[in-house]
């Protein structure tokens, strides 16, 4: 029976609903996690009648032929990048991208990798990094015997060296923007990878045409909405039930065949 | 005798028709722009083989055609800008290899041309072809009549167009295809932000499985109790009496 095929492609599709809507609500607490969504499609359908052809010799068609589904398919899990909340943290290597963009890292393989997780620190070297100790880029050194780091929001990083009474520049954060930013590739960590959905990066200054400005001591916390995850929990859940009750009445009607012939 | 086994029988194609059109829906139940199906009986009169008796006819049961329904499903609101569901009769059109299909599943989504498409990444087509979004732009802006502007100026206008509903196929991918001319649809709105969910009633297709199921199984009895005539029948007039 083909119920039994379609109604378990709707349990599969509700079954990675609730894994996608369960990763948004993990990550509720991760800076600069972006939520994402299942987006379905209705599978291809078997022509059984078709629609237009004639019915009579006198020029009748046919107004609705019969089309037989063969359930649902994934489309994309997609991933929506509005900006999240930016929460205040004092914190001098915390940064916000407000706007499009995001900060290039330097991946141990050699790769750069994309981040909006500004929760940033020094290393032994007093080089800028990841919280996994990955550089971020273009690589900025911050001297010894410095007091105070100031960043603006063009991205302008400022030393205030023990003994001078002037900040010195020290170096310029770029941004990264992408044509499709739904189309990077997830790698974990916060880090995203450049593929050819995406289009290639294009760097440019904080606060030019196309790109955000940076807070110095602000974190942009993940966009997910406890409400919404909730309610469309609840929606996959019941659906995820009604196909399993479809399953059950299609065994029945299965058995009830079966049970014809018991001489 | 046999008439009933074979209406029984035609009862049973049927509903198993049914129930599949049924489980299609409610898999759909998330599927954005997706349109319920209902399938349409029709009785169909057959001569039976003697006509001594006053009924020479007897009914068997067929479906005919499956009966969409077009109304509009419940719009929610979600948060990209380059979600749109439309409002009122229309049809976004879509450029797919196989020529122009039609759409009202609104999960727009950009390429890495700037072009927006469909998750399939097929453009969705304005006036002059493709609407191609200028690099770093961020404030996407898609007006009521399918206008799409940014800071940087218009970059199209959708086409909403409607297709006479009886010439509607669906071809999976929640695209329709139509051998009949798309026309303007003068009264179509698209609204930003939003999406078109299903309109499936998960109650109503609940409700009409349950009803299959018993219709299913009340055929079922007929058909065990002519089988039952039969056997007797074979039994009794096998009996030799003396």
């Amino acid at each position: 029976m083909r119920s039994l095929s379609i109604a378990s492609s709707g349990m599969l599709a509700q079954q990675l609903n609730v894994d996608v809507i369960s990763n948004n609500i993990a990550n509720m607490n991760t800076t600069g996690f972006k939520r994402q969504r299942a987006e379905f499609q209705d599978m291809l359908y078997q022509t059984l009648e078709r629609m237009g052809v004639s019915s009579s010799d006198q020029n009748t068609l046919i107004p609705t032929g019969v089309q037989v589904g063969s359930g649902v398919r994934t489309a994309s899990v997609y991933r929506i990048m509005s900006q999240g909340n930016v929460q205040a943290t004092e914190n001098t290597y915390d940064m916000a991208i407000e706007g499009q963009g995001f900060f290039r890292v330097r991946m141990p393989s050699g790769e750069t990798a994309y981040t909006r997780a500004g929760s940033f620190s020094l290393n032994g070297s007093g080089q800028i990094v990841t919280t996994d100790g990955y550089t971020v880029e273009p690589g900025i050194n911050v001297p010894n015997g410095t007091t105070q780091v100031t960043i603006n929001p063009q991205g302008q990083v400022f030393a205030k060296l023990a003994g001078s009474a002037t900040d010195t520049n020290i170096g310029q954060l770029d941004l990264a923007a992408f044509a499709n930013e739904a189309g990077l590739d997830a790698q974990g960590s916060n880090l995203f990878l450049e593929t050819s959905a995406s289009g290639s990066a294009q760097t440019g200054i904080p606060g030019s045409t196309g790109f955000g400005t940076i807070r110095q001591g602000y974190l942009e916390i993940s966009n997910v909405n406890a409400v919404q995850e909730i309610t469309s929990l609840i929606t996959a859940q019941r659906a995820y039930e009604m196909n399993s009750k479809v399953i059950s009445a299609s065994d029945e009607m299965l058995q009830m065949t079966s049970r014809l012939s018991r001489s | 005798m046999e008439n009933s086994l074979l209406v029984g029988l035609t009862a049973q194609m049927t509903l198993r028709r049914n129930m599949e059109i049924i489980s299609n829906n409610l898999a759909n139940v998330s599927t954005s722009g997706f349109k319920r199906e209902t399938p349409a009986f029709e009785e169909l009169m057959v001569p039976v083989e003697s006509s001594e008796s006053s009924l020479n006819e007897i009914s068997f049961v067929r479906d005919w055609g499956v009966v969409r329904d077009m109304s509009a499903g419940a719009q929610v609101q979600t948060d990209s800008p380059l979600d749109v569901s439309i409002q009122g009769e229309g049809f976004l059109v879509v450029r797919t290899p196989d020529g122009e299909r039609f759409t009202r599943d609104g999960h727009l989504k950009l390429d890495a041309q700037g072009r927006i498409v469909t998750s399939d990444g097929f453009p969705v087509l304005s006036d002059g072809g493709e609407v191609t979004i200028p690099p770093g732009e961020t404030n996407i802006k898609i007006a009521m009549d399918g206008t799409v502007s940014t800071t940087q100026g218009t970059s199209g206008k959708f086409r909403l167009v409607t297709v006479p509903p009886s010439s509607l196929r669906k071809e999976g991918y929640n695209l329709y295809n139509s051998d009949a001319q798309a026309a303007p649809a003068p009264d179509a709105k698209l609204v930003q932000g939003t999406i078109e969910r299903s309109n499936v009633e998960a109650v109503t297709e609940m409700t009409k499985m349950i009803e299959v199921l018993r219709a299913y199984q009340h055929s079922t009895e007929i058909l065990n109790a002519t089988d039952d005539l039969i056997r007797r029948s074979v039994q009794r007039l096998g009996e030799v009496k003396v």
